[in-house]
């Protein structure tokens, strides 16, 4: 038994845990070892590391991915795991008929990227310029990525070709996208490059450079960059790979294992790092600059505290803005009782609509941009602090939705009734300002 | 037959594409021929995006500089101890 074993059985382990028990495809993987323990960390850092797109979310694009692919054993596993998380059957048969349309909305377009980057790449690039008009660039990376981990997988499974271990759905012919003309991407550099040193691990990235590497491992590596390149990005494998450390899941590892060790200078780059996010946290519960700036400090000082017992099982930004909320939440329970988050009952007329005017076509280019900022800020300090709290995490600091839950203590449903009373509450406010009838007295 | 009251309820829940497909066919038949409901969705869709790209609540380099700052001093200052020392 030589000493890759104990780590490949661990590998297996985690395959078990998210598959189910899939002998044949344990057996088939076993001739590439190093792919295994490749898609071990790539299945970890893509599907269960906190992102901006849901665990749930990022596994549907793979499912719709690798049935566009017509790839029945991947499309079928992916199904199966969504089952398991509670997604139900007619759901997903629903995901699986999906075609994409034009004037696609901001709910179906991830979808239709999914779709576009598993056929057509031309229609690729347009699919990921409409999906940037609607999500942000992190989100859509988050779906490039999540299709080009399929990729992976439906180059893996289509080449190791092993007896499938439970009944295959069928699947029906592959869907085509009308192909778009795009000649630049809205991607930044710093995003692209970020999100994939966050999520491609050392395992992975070192496949192409084993001495004894096999056609199988690196058709399979190269699957997975070319899907990255389709959106134009490129792999930072071809310069830089060599220097990744051990692990680059969190960006912020190396500062955080610094500062474990007494290096304040390191902490202090944490503090600048997040510091706009935690800061927006706190504003968003406490609604007052000067309360969210003192907050911020405890919030620091705490993280200094307890940074002995952070393990790294979240990003360390996601820990950081648990517990800003916590300290947030404590302040606002302390200093502003009748302020409370807690599930009193909703006065329904708040949030009524009243303001039924139609909105100007381009509301972004009637103010500046400082104007805009304005309006928005003295929108949302209207409102009722267990609103804000929630609209700023969920539509200013884009948390996912179980993420901005988890971080308040909040159910799911009730998450999203209060984020859809806030939105209510905020586009009245605004409606002032952009109706159309202001347009027309401009003109 | 949905009615506008029911339409209001899943209008957040339509724009984060988080509807199942028989209730978005209804919601979107829904919107076919209600003015009002059609209204309701291009504004709350034109907020959420308005609000995503206002930068707002940003904190300033000026500000957050000497913030930073007085937490390092304060962890510096003895007596402070981490939890593990």
């Amino acid at each position: 038994m030589n000493d890759e074993q104990p780590s490949l059985l661990l590998c297996f382990a985690l395959f078990r845990d998210q598959f189910g028990y899939v002998p044949n495809l344990f057996v088939a993987q076993r001739a590439a070892p190093h792919l295994v323990q490749a898609q071990a960390d790539l299945i970890a850092n893509i599907f269960f590391a906190a992102g901006e797109l849901s665990r749930i979310q990022k596994e549907t694009i793979a499912m719709l991915f690798a049935a566009t692919r017509q790839n029945a054993y991947c499309a079928t596993l992916h199904y199966r795991n969504l089952q398991t998380l509670g997604i139900s059957q007619e759901k997903l048969n629903k995901v699986l008929e999906h075609r994409p349309v034009s004037g696609s909305s901001r709910g179906t377009v991830l979808l239709d990227l999914a779709v576009a980057l598993a056929g057509d790449r031309t229609a690729a690039r347009a699919c990921v310029a409409c999906a940037c008009s609607h999500w942000t660039a992190k989100t859509v990376m988050d779906a490039v990525l999540a299709s080009a981990l399929s990729a992976f997988f439906c180059e893996l499974s289509s080449r190791i070709s092993h007896a499938p271990d439970f009944p295959l759905l069928a699947l029906f012919p592959p869907a085509y996208v009308e192909p778009g003309q795009v000649d630049t991407l809205p991607f930044d550099m710093s995003t692209i490059k970020e999100a994939i040193s966050r999520v491609v691990p050392n395992s992975f990235t070192n496949l192409r450079g084993q001495d004894d590497e096999s056609e199988l491992e690196v058709a399979s590596a190269l699957a997975f960059q070319e899907f990255l390149a389709t959106a134009q990005i490129t792999h930072p494998s071809a310069s830089v790979s060599r220097q990744f450390d051990k692990d680059v899941n969190d960006p912020d590892r190396d500062l955080v294992n610094s500062a474990q060790n007494g290096d304040v200078v390191a902490f202090s780059q944490l503090v600048h790092r997040h510091g706009r996010g935690v800061y927006r946290t706190l504003i968003g519960l406490l609604g007052d600059s000067d309360e969210a700036l003192d907050a911020m400090q405890d919030t620091y000082l705490k993280a200094f505290q307890a940074l002995a017992t952070f393990q790294g099982r979240s990003k360390f930004s996601t820990w950081l803005l648990t517990i800003a909320t916590n300290v947030g939440l404590q302040r606002l329970r302390e200093k502003h009782p009748h302020e409370s988050l807690d599930d009193t009952p909703d006065d329904i007329d708040a949030f009524r609509p009243r303001q039924l005017r139609a909105w100007t076509d381009n509301p972004e280019e009637w103010y500046s941009k400082k104007e805009s900022r304005q309006l928005v800020e003295g929108a949302v300090r209207k409102l009722p602090a267990k609103y804000r709290a929630v609209l700023m995490m969920r539509d200013i600091e884009e948390l996912s939705t179980e993420d901005a839950a988890a971080a308040l203590e909040l159910s799911i449903p009730a998450l999203k009734a209060r984020l859809l009373r806030g939105r209510l509450m905020l586009r009245e406010t605004l409606s002032i300002h952009f109706g159309k009838e202001r347009e027309e007295a401009r003109s | 037959m949905i009615s506008c009251s029911d339409f209001l309820n899943e209008i957040s829940n339509y724009l984060d594409g988080e509807v199942a497909a028989d209730v978005r066919t209804q919601l979107e038949a829904h919107l076919s021929h209600c003015q009002t409901c059609s209204v309701l969705i291009d504004s709350t869709r034109k907020t959420i995006r308005i609000v995503a790209d206002s930068q707002c609540f940003d904190l300033p380099d000026n500000v957050l500089g000497p913030i930073a700052e007085q937490i390092i001093s304060r962890i510096q200052k003895p007596g402070y101890q981490r939890s593990d020392t």
